[in-house]
């Protein structure tokens, strides 16, 4: 039981640091080595959020203080606003490939 | 009175970066891995001081660094000189006498350096070569863990403002205020995402990426463009 929670828990992470980097990436770093954990922070409490299925706006929410206030980027919302649908998704993605 | 004093790990002051000891160490620093300093003198501010000394001690196999000078500085203070190779780890401890009970500690001071850094955090995890505590340090970063909160807010030191964000990964890299201002006033551009500008310093061998419009510094990265 345990073992599948955590199994659970890897793939989401895996899942979402990869998202992160690949298709969000603020500050456009996903090209260079010595920072692909640069969005590392992030996963746990996006993870929490998925998890809850926490609505996207929600989301999006997180995801905007992130790139405005945490990070101090001026942010492209309309950016942001597609890559909280395409997290809030996630979920279904993992589950279809797990079925 | 025979006083042996650990200068105590303050983990508020470390994390608010006072730790950019370029030309003073951090206050409470105690246990740091060398970067690339050939030799330093450090002061402690102790008040009643007869005899006092900072000593400096190895820790695990990586023992580099030795003591080639000592002096007592009277009323104000105990002064050390000292070498050590780059990659060692070494912790800095005051001891000596005093005539009364009146110590006071101020802070450790670097009086006359060539110190390029210290990384590193306090505690027996540094020994062992783990990159634990407050600090991560190259080749070895500090990785947060999943449930851990974001640690840093954004804060202005001396007159740069840093993000949160950057400064969560100066932490996690290893990475110094006075590193990342000299990389930014000295080093030369690279192009980076629109709105952002990247600055890089051959001799830390560092990038740096601004927020354009308000110079914010986002995050600070090893390595060549």
């Amino acid at each position: 039981m345990t073992t599948s929670y955590q199994d659970r828990a890897r793939i989401y992470h895996e899942a979402i640091r990869r998202v992160l980097l690949k298709e969000w990436d603020p500050i456009g770093v996903s090209e260079i080595k010595e920072a692909q954990d640069e969005y590392d922070s992030y996963v746990g409490a996006i993870y929490k959020m998925l998890i809850a299925r926490k609505p996207k706006t929600e989301i999006f929410d997180y995801l905007w203080w992130l790139e405005t206030e945490h990070m101090g980027l001026t942010g492209n919302k309309q950016a942001t606003e597609h890559f909280s649908e395409r997290l809030a998704k996630l979920p279904d993605e993992i589950s279809d490939a797990s079925t | 009175m025979v006083f042996s004093l650990l200068l105590s790990y303050q983990p508020k002051v470390v994390s608010t970066y006072s730790y950019g000891y370029e030309n003073r160490l951090a206050e409470g620093l105690t246990t740091g891995q060398v970067l690339a300093f050939r030799s330093f003198a450090v002061v402690a501010g102790v008040t009643n001081i007869v005899d006092a000394g900072v000593n400096i001690a190895t820790l695990g196999s990586l023992a580099a660094a030795k003591v080639v000078g000592k002096e007592a500085l009277g009323k104000i203070g105990a002064g050390i000189i000292g070498s050590a190779a780059e990659g060692a780890i070494v912790r800095l401890t005051l001891e000596g006498t005093a005539p009364s009970a009146a110590v006071s500690v101020l802070r450790p001071v670097v009086a006359d350096v060539t110190v390029v850094g210290v990384r590193g955090g306090a505690g027996a995890a540094e020994a062992a070569g783990n990159a634990t505590g407050v600090l991560g340090r190259s080749g070895e970063p500090l990785v947060n863990a999943a449930i851990q909160p974001l640690r840093n807010q954004a804060t202005t030191i001396s007159g740069r403002q840093f993000t949160g964000h950057a400064l969560d990964q100066m932490q996690n890299r290893g990475f110094m205020p006075s590193v990342v201002e000299n990389t930014i006033s000295q080093g030369t551009s690279f192009p980076t995402r629109a709105g952002t500008t990247g600055f890089y310093d051959a001799v830390n061998n560092v990038r740096v990426i601004t927020d354009s419009a308000s110079g914010r510094v986002v995050t600070v990265i090893p390595g060549a463009p």
